[in-house]
C-alpha cells in the first residue's frame, strides 16, 4: 500500500482509530495483523519470506543468551548468514550472474548460469538490516531477546516503517511496544503536520519533478547540455522529496499512535562537506553501517590506509544496498572517494558558522552530490558518462522547458522546501504550522492541503527507495 | 503517561479545521469556476466552444493520433461540411465517449470517425485526459461508473472543488486575459511540424485484451446507433516497425458484425508513407497528415 493513495489514507484512520479504542493487551495483535495487510496489499506471497527471517532471528535472538562461547559466534553468523541469503538471492543473484556470464564469455567458456524470474520483495533491504541489527545487538548484550513473538514480528513489520525505513534499532523500539500508549493531543497534532509536510513534498515536488527528470533521462541523448545539468538538479531535489517525504509520512503516522520513529533526514543540502552529508541523509542507514561495518572493522583506529580501507568498504556496500547495478558501486565509491579526500586534505570545521560563511562549502557539496546522483539515476554506466560528457560539451545549450507554468510551479515549490531546511538549519523557524495561535496553525493547515489538492500529481506513484 | 485528554477541544479544533477547509475549498472552486467561464483563449475557451457550442456534422473522436492526423480544413473544404477534431494527447476511449455522450445532448453529428489506437484494448483506460477536463464536470455527461474507471476514490475526489483544478489553475488564470480569440478558427486539428523521431527498435507490446476499454468501444458504436450517427471506425497509419494484430482484428470483428465501415490503415494496407512524413512511430507530421486525410476523405466520406 502506497503513502500517497486514499486507500492508505483509509487504512490510516482505521487502525489509528482501533488502536486507541483496542485495549492494550491487544494493541500489538491489531499492529501486526495491520502490517501484514499493509504488506500483502504490494505481493502477499511475500509475507512468506518476512515470516521465514522473523522466525530465525526470534530463535535466534532468544538462544544467543542461552549459548556460550563459539556456539554464540556460530548462531549469529547462521542468523545473518539466513537474512543476507534471502538478501542475496532476491536482490543480487541475477547481478552476479549476469556479470559472471560476461566473464565467461569474454574467456570463451561455453557456460552459462541461467537467471531466475523473480521480483524484488518490497522493502527487503530495509527490513532485513533491522531484523540483523537486532540479533547483533542481542549478541552483544546491549538488548535483552524479545520473548514475545508477536511483538518481536511487530518490530520487523511495523507498517510505517516497513517498506522503506527509518531502519530502526531494538533499543529504540522494541520497548515501545510493550509500553501503554494514551491518546495524546500533542502527538496527533505533530504526526499529522508532519505527514501533511511529507506528503507536500512527495506530491507536490517529487513526482512533479520525476516528469521532467524520467523524461529526459530516459531520452538523454536527445537532450542538450544545459536541460540534462537542470534535469540532474531536478532529480537531487526530487530523490531528497521523495525519500525525506516518505520518512515524514511514516514518523508521523507512528507518532499519532504514540511511537517516536528516529530522525532519517536533517536538512542534508546544507551539509558543509560529504561526511557532514552522510550525518544528515538517510541517518538509519548511515548508522547502522557505522555501528556494524565501519566500527567493527576498526573505524577511525588505525593507520591512514586502514582508515581508508574501512571508509571505503562502508561506502561501496552502501552503494551495492541501495541496488544490484554497477551504478550503485560507482555512486557508492564516488562518495568513499570523496568522503576520504575530506577527510584528508580538508581542515575540520571548527563550530558552527554563519551560512554566509558556510555557502561555498554548502554550494561545493550540493554540486558533489548532484554530480554522484547522475551515476545513482542511469541505468548504466555509459548512460551516466554519457550524460556527463553531454552535459560539458552543451552547457549553454537552450534549456528544455516542459511549459512555464510547470516550471515556476517547480521552482516555487523548490523554493518552499529548502527555504523550510534553512529556516530548520538556521533555527529560523516562522512558525506556520506549529504557531501559538491556533488561528495561524488551522490557517496555515488549510493552505498547505489547498496547495497540495491544487498543485499536487496524483498518479500514485511510488517511493524510489521501495525498490530497495 | 497518561494526560488528561480534553477531547471536546480535540473535536472542535478538527470541526473548525474542516469547515475551514471545505468553506476555501468552496470559495476557491466558485472563482476558479467563473475564470473558467471566461477564458479568452487556450484549451479551456477550445474545448468549451467545441462541446458545448459549435454544432459540428462530423466529428472526430481519438486520442493525439486523431488530433494530429486528420486534418480538418480539408475535409471541410472537399465535402463542405463543418468538421471538429476532439482529439488530445494522452486520451483514451473512456474520454471519447464522455465527449459523444455529452456531445449530443446539444448537436447530433451525421458522422463520426472513431480514430482507434493500435494498442487500445490493451489495457483499461486510464482517464488521463478526462481528469483535465473536471473543470467542466458539471456540464458533462458523465457518471460515477465513468469515473470509477480511472480510480474507486475519483467520484469523491472531484467533490473538492480544487482538486477539479488540480495543477491548471495557474493557466486558466494566464488564459483570462489577453485577446479575445475567435472561435471560427477552432476545428481541434493540430498539425505537426516536424519528421524524423523514428525509434531505432522494434516497441514488443503484449497484446492482451482488456474487457473495460472495450465496453467503451462497444458504448460508443451503441450511442451511434440510437442516435443514427454514421460512425467510421479507423486505426490511422503509424510506423510499422511495430505491430499490433490483435486490436485490429478485434476491431475489424466487431465492425463486421455490426456492419460499422473499418479502416485500417496499419501495415501500409491502404496507403504507404515514408519515413519523412512521420514525426514519431505513432504520430504523422503535417505532410503525413495531409495524405492520410485526403486518402481517407476518397476512401470513407465520399
Amino acid at each position: 500500500m502506497l503513502f500517497n493513495s486514499v486507500d492508505f489514507f483509509i487504512f490510516y484512520i482505521i487502525v489509528s482509530f482501533l488502536y486507541f479504542v483496542s485495549p492494550h493487551r491487544f494493541r500489538w495483535l491489531l499492529l501486526l495483523i495491520a502490517s501484514c495487510y499493509f504488506y500483502m496489499y504490494f505481493v502477499p506471497i511475500y509475507i512468506v519470506i518476512l515470516a521465514v527471517t522473523i522466525v530465525i532471528d526470534y530463535f535466534a535472538g532468544i538462544y544467543l543468551t542461552k549459548l556460550q562461547g563459539n556456539k554464540r559466534k556460530w548462531l549469529l553468523f547462521l542468523s545473518i548468514f539466513a537474512n543476507l541469503g534471502i538478501l542475496i538471492t532476491f536482490k543480487y543473484y541475477n547481478f552476479f550472474v549476469g556479470n559472471l556470464n560476461h566473464l565467461f564469455a569474454a574467456g570463451s567458456f561455453n557456460y552459462q548460469f541461467s537467471f531466475l524470474s523473480i521480483l524484488l520483495p518490497i522493502g527487503l533491504s530495509f527490513h532485513t538490516f533491522q531484523a540483523m541489527s537486532y540479533t547483533i545487538e542481542v549478541y552483544r548484550g546491549n538488548q535483552q531477546p524479545e520473548k514475545h513473538f508477536g511483538i518481536y514480528a511487530l518490530y520487523v513489520m511495523f507498517y510505517p516503517q516497513l517498506v522503506a525505513g527509518p531502519i530502526e534499532r531494538p533499543q529504540h523500539m522494541l520497548h515501545q511496544f510493550h509500553e501503554k500508549k494514551y491518546f495524546n493531543q500533542q502527538n496527533l497534532s505533530e504526526g499529522l503536520k508532519l505527514m501533511l509536510w511529507g506528503y507536500f513534498k512527495k506530491v507536490v515536488v517529487a513526482d512533479r519533478l520525476a516528469v521532467y527528470v524520467g523524461t529526459t533521462f530516459e531520452n538523454y541523448i536527445n537532450q542538450t547540455g544545459s536541460t540534462l545539468m537542470l534535469s540532474v538538479f531536478f532529480f537531487t531535489i526530487q530523490i531528497y522529496c521523495d525519500f525525506s517525504g516518505y520518512s515524514d509520512i511514516a514518523i508521523g503516522s507512528a507518532k499519532t499512535m504514540g511511537f517516536d520513529l528516529m530522525t532519517n533526514f536533517r536538512q542534508p543540502y546544507l551539509a558543509v562537506n560529504i561526511n557532514d552529508f552522510w550525518r544528515r541523509w538517510h541517518i538509519s542507514l548511515s548508522t547502522w553501517f557505522r555501528d556494524y561495518v565501519y566500527i567493527p572493522l576498526g573505524g577511525n583506529k588505525g593507520s591512514a590506509l586502514k582508515r581508508f580501507r574501512n571508509r571505503m568498504a562502508v561506502f561501496l556496500l552502501s552503494g551495492l544496498w541501495h541496488g544490484a547495478n554497477w551504478t550503485f558501486i560507482i555512486w557508492g565509491l564516488l562518495h568513499g572517494l570523496f568522503s576520504g579526500a575530506q577527510k584528508t586534505f580538508s581542515p575540520a570545521t571548527k563550530g558552527r558558522q554563519s551560512f554566509i560563511r558556510n555557502l561555498p562549502s554548502i554550494l561545493f557539496t550540493f554540486f558533489i552530490v548532484s554530480f554522484t546522483w547522475i551515476f545513482f539515476r542511469s541505468t548504466s554506466i555509459k548512460q551516466a558518462l554519457g550524460m556527463i560528457k553531454k552535459i560539458g560539451n552543451g552547457i549553454t545549450d537552450p534549456v528544455f522547458i516542459k511549459t512555464p507554468t510547470w516550471m515556476f510551479i517547480s521552482l516555487l515549490s523548490i523554493g518552499v522546501v529548502m527555504t523550510n531546511d534553512f529556516l530548520a538549519e538556521y533555527s529560523l523557524s516562522i512558525r506556520l504550522l506549529h504557531n501559538k495561535l491556533f488561528v495561524v496553525r488551522c490557517a496555515a493547515t488549510v493552505l498547505l492541503i489547498i496547495i497540495i489538492l491544487l498543485f499536487g500529481i496524483f498518479n500514485t506513484s511510488s517511493f524510489i527507495y521501495f525498490q530497495f | 503517561m497518561k494526560v488528561k485528554v480534553k477531547y471536546n477541544n480535540i473535536i472542535i479544533k478538527l470541526i473548525i479545521c474542516l469547515l475551514l477547509l471545505l468553506s476555501t475549498d468552496y470559495l476557491l472552486g466558485k472563482m476558479a469556476d467563473y475564470c473558467i467561464q471566461h477564458q479568452k483563449s487556450g484549451d479551456y475557451f477550445e474545448f468549451e466552444y467545441k462541446v458545448f457550442h459549435a454544432q459540428p456534422d462530423i466529428a472526430i473522436l481519438g486520442s493525439s493520433r486523431a488530433n494530429h492526423h486528420y486534418n480538418t480544413l480539408l475535409i471541410d473544404k472537399e465535402l463542405q461540411k463543418k468538421v471538429i477534431n476532439y482529439g488530445v494527447d494522452g486520451s483514451d476511449i473512456l474520454y471519447d465517449y464522455i465527449i459523444l455522450k455529452t456531445l449530443i445532448k446539444h448537436q447530433v453529428p451525421q458522422i463520426v470517425i472513431l480514430d482507434v489506437r493500435p494498442f487500445e484494448f490493451e489495457e483499461k483506460p486510464s482517464g488521463q485526459a478526462v481528469t483535465y477536463i473536471f473543470p467542466f464536470i458539471k456540464k458533462l455527461d458523465i457518471t460515477k461508473s465513468d469515473l470509477d474507471i480511472i480510480s474507486p476514490y475519483e467520484y469523491i475526489k472531484v467533490k473538492l472543488n480544487t482538486y477539479r483544478y488540480n495543477n491548471i489553475i495557474l493557466s486558466v488564470l494566464a488564459n483570462m486575459r489577453g485577446k479575445q480569440e475567435s472561435t471560427a478558427s477552432i476545428s481541434g486539428y493540430v498539425p505537426l511540424p516536424s519528421s524524423g523521431n523514428i525509434f531505432k527498435k522494434d516497441k514488443v507490446r503484449f497484446e492482451k485484451v482488456n474487457t473495460a476499454s472495450f465496453h467503451y468501444f462497444e458504448a460508443i458504436a451503441n450511442l451511434c446507433k440510437q442516435n443514427n450517427i454514421n460512425l467510421k471506425v479507423c486505426i490511422s497509419p503509424y510506423y510499422n516497425t511495430i505491430t499490433y494484430n490483435k486490436a485490429a482484428l478485434l476491431v475489424k470483428e466487431f465492425c463486421n458484425q455490426k456492419d460499422i465501415p473499418f479502416y485500417d490503415y496499419s501495415n501500409s494496407n491502404f496507403l504507404v508513407l515514408n519515413k519523412s512524413e512521420f514525426k514519431d512511430n505513432l504520430h504523422l507530421n503535417a505532410t503525413g497528415a495531409d495524405r492520410f486525410t485526403n486518402d481517407f476523405i476518397i476512401r470513407a466520406l465520399k
